[in-house]
């Protein structure tokens, strides 16, 4: 337990100043960016009123945009461990409401 | 506590909004410029394409008096013309092409001029320099690597375009620096504050078209509970109807003639500027004959998915059904009028200005973000030693070099005879050993303010030589040209001219040393 802790206090380490982004937040920010922006986009195919094919067009068209301000919103997280959070918390709230709507 | 951790965060934040900015855009900034400068190109794309062609040398027809029916009719009459899967006739007029197109599955594409209703054979394969630059703007020559890379760049396009609202939303810049550093960054900031509302929409639309329909298939899977991965299986049906499928009566009967069914549709709907026929069991009983094009008053809701249209039965043009504008289903009007800007299909001549505009000074707002970024590394060393910075080379050679290397393009195109074999290939291929030999020689001179000027000056060159070549090879002179109604065309000859006086007068205009620079750019910007 102790070594989690340990990789805990690490990551939630706020840094001297933000003029670096780090390796940890780019992996989390590109594909930690697309995978929420992703989930979040099928969720709204399920939103959207009408059909699957005419609720479709609109998430796939919005996609990269809402992608791209994902990625900025876990770049510029504090420390680590929020950045990280930041992918998982939504990513975990909309696979359940996914989940969900899936089965409805 | 909390105070201080939220105070920190908030300075932090600002530090990492402005560090990722500028990383991710020096990144992707040449690959950005290199979509925005074939981009410029592509939205000339009709004029061009008329003037690359010899087969395309004629009047724009007036679309009043052409007689449809001399040109159509005969085609459709040949006795073993296939029509069994339908026939698309394109009109004169759409995207700026003069002539009138025929053409059914599995035959060769008939080709008319309006203005003498005779038969044209067109260059083919052999003549593509607009769909060249075309495809430059959007990475085909790379293939599929090319569409996921030029994709991948629009997404950091847009990343870096809501960044930046952000950034100058929340972050105080000073405006007042006598340095070029400081005249690069208002001006990098300026431009984009104007007109990032079209450069958002268009950028996003790119990624769409190059990755986001790719990407969209654990989407379309997960939706449709396991029934397919393509998605267009599911949008068709909303996007792009198919027509329905008519039951043959089985019998020849005369058709109503092509000139009275067009005047029968343009009554039923005068707003409509049709530019597609599809014809479905001509000569049965049963045709029909449907009538696609564009509504100009109503832009942004039409010209993608939505073609507002009028069907008609054949044998004696009664109406069967009609679409407007509105009728189409909302997922469509939306994905309409977000692809407008960047498909421009059927836009009069100054929207399509306009947007040349907002992507040249975009353009420019580009290059000022990169030679920010160089300033900010040469201003560490003293103003009277040279700087050599690879990021500095390879920007002057992908930003500057690619200017004379598509002049090469506008030059050799009219230099090669047209009946030359591979003659497409290598008058791309004498544009890539140009544009990668302005990278060595960008690499083997020291002073990059030089090289900049020589690149300019040899684009001149090139740009002002290649309307002289056309008017001397095509045999139509200015005066010719003009006398005939050919202004679209010659308007492309002028384009060239003026753009490479531009150049020129640029390229004397443009510094020679750093400390030049500096001066220059204080005083002009």
């Amino acid at each position: 337990m102790n070594k989690y802790y340990a990789l805990y206090k690490e990551l939630s380490k706020i840094e001297n100043n933000g003029r670096k982004i780090g390796l940890f937040r780019t992996i989390c920010s590109i594909f930690g960016g697309c995978f929420l922006s992703y989930l979040a986009m099928t969720l709204l195919v399920y939103i959207l009123p009408g059909t699957v094919g005419e609720s479709l067009t609109v998430p796939i068209v919005f996609h990269t945009i809402v992608w791209a301000m994902c990625s900025l919103w876990i770049s510029i997280a504090l420390t680590k461990w929020i950045a990280l959070m930041r992918v998982f918390v939504p990513s975990f709230i909309f696979s359940i409401l996914l989940v969900i709507f899936y089965n409805l | 506590m909390n105070e201080s951790i939220q105070k920190e965060a908030s300075r932090q934040g600002n530090q990492r909004l402005l560090r990722v900015h500028v990383v991710v855009g020096i990144t992707f900034s040449l690959f950005m410029y290199i979509s925005v400068f074939f981009g410029i190109f592509a939205i000339v794309l009709p004029y061009v394409s008329a003037w690359e062609k010899p087969s395309k040398h004629y009047a724009m027809p007036d679309i009043r008096n052409i007689n449809y029916s001399a040109m159509i009719d005969p085609v459709l009459d040949e006795p073993d013309y296939p029509m069994i899967n339908g026939v698309q006739i394109r009109l004169p007029g759409y995207l700026g092409n003069p002539s009138l197109t025929i053409s059914a599955p599995f035959t060769k594409r008939r080709i008319f001029n309006p203005n003498t209703n005779e038969e044209v054979k067109n260059e083919g394969k052999q003549s593509q320099l607009a769909m060249f630059l075309n495809h430059m703007h959007y990475g085909r020559p790379l293939k599929d690597f090319g569409y996921w890379l030029f994709g991948f760049v629009a997404v950091a396009g847009l990343f870096l375009v809501v960044g930046g609202v952000v950034l100058v939303l929340v972050k105080k810049f000073n405006d007042t620096g006598k340095n070029a550093q400081s005249r690069f960054s208002k001006w990098h900031r300026k431009i984009f504050t104007w007109v990032f509302p079209p450069f958002i929409i268009i950028t996003l639309t790119g990624a769409l078209m190059n990755i986001g329909w790719t990407m969209s298939m654990p989407m379309t899977y997960v939706v449709s509970k396991g029934e397919t991965f393509q998605e267009w299986k599911l949008t068709n049906p909303v996007l792009f109807p198919d027509l329905p499928r008519i039951e043959k009566k089985n019998d020849i009967v005369p058709m109503l003639k092509m000139n009275e069914l067009i005047k029968i549709a343009q009554k039923i709907n005068p707003e409509i500027n049709f530019n597609k026929i599809i014809l479905i069991n001509w000569k049965d009983s049963s045709a029909q004959v449907k009538l696609e094009g564009y509504n100009p008053y109503m832009p942004f809701l039409n010209g993608t998915s939505n073609d507002p249209s009028v069907t008609l039965k054949g044998i004696d043009g009664t109406l069967i059904s009609q679409q407007k504008v509105m009728d189409k289903h909302w997922s469509g009007l939306i994905y309409d009028s977000t692809m407008f800007l960047h498909k421009l299909f059927g836009v009069d001549t100054f929207t399509r200005f306009f947007v040349v505009f907002i992507m040249l000074i975009s353009a420019f707002a580009l290059g000022f973000g990169v030679l920010l970024w160089l300033e900010k590394k040469a201003k560490v060393f003293p103003k009277d030693i040279p700087v050599y910075q690879g990021m500095g080379k390879l920007s002057l050679a992908v930003m500057i070099g690619v200017i004379p290397a598509t002049g090469l393009l506008f030059v050799l195109q009219w230099i090669l005879p047209f009946d030359m074999q591979d003659r497409f290939l290598f008058q791309k291929g004498m544009f890539a050993i140009f544009w990668i030999g302005t990278y060595t020689w960008a690499c083997y001179k020291i002073n990059s303010y030089e090289t900049a000027k020589q690149f300019l000056k040899i684009a001149s060159v090139f740009f002002i030589i290649s309307p002289f070549i056309h008017f001397y090879s095509s045999g139509f002179s200015p005066v010719r040209l003009w006398n005939e109604n050919m202004g679209n065309i010659l308007g492309v000859d002028i384009g060239l001219f003026i753009f490479a006086l531009i150049l020129f007068y640029v390229s004397v205009k443009l510094p020679n040393s750093r400390d030049e620079a500096q001066k220059f750019w204080t005083r002009i910007l």
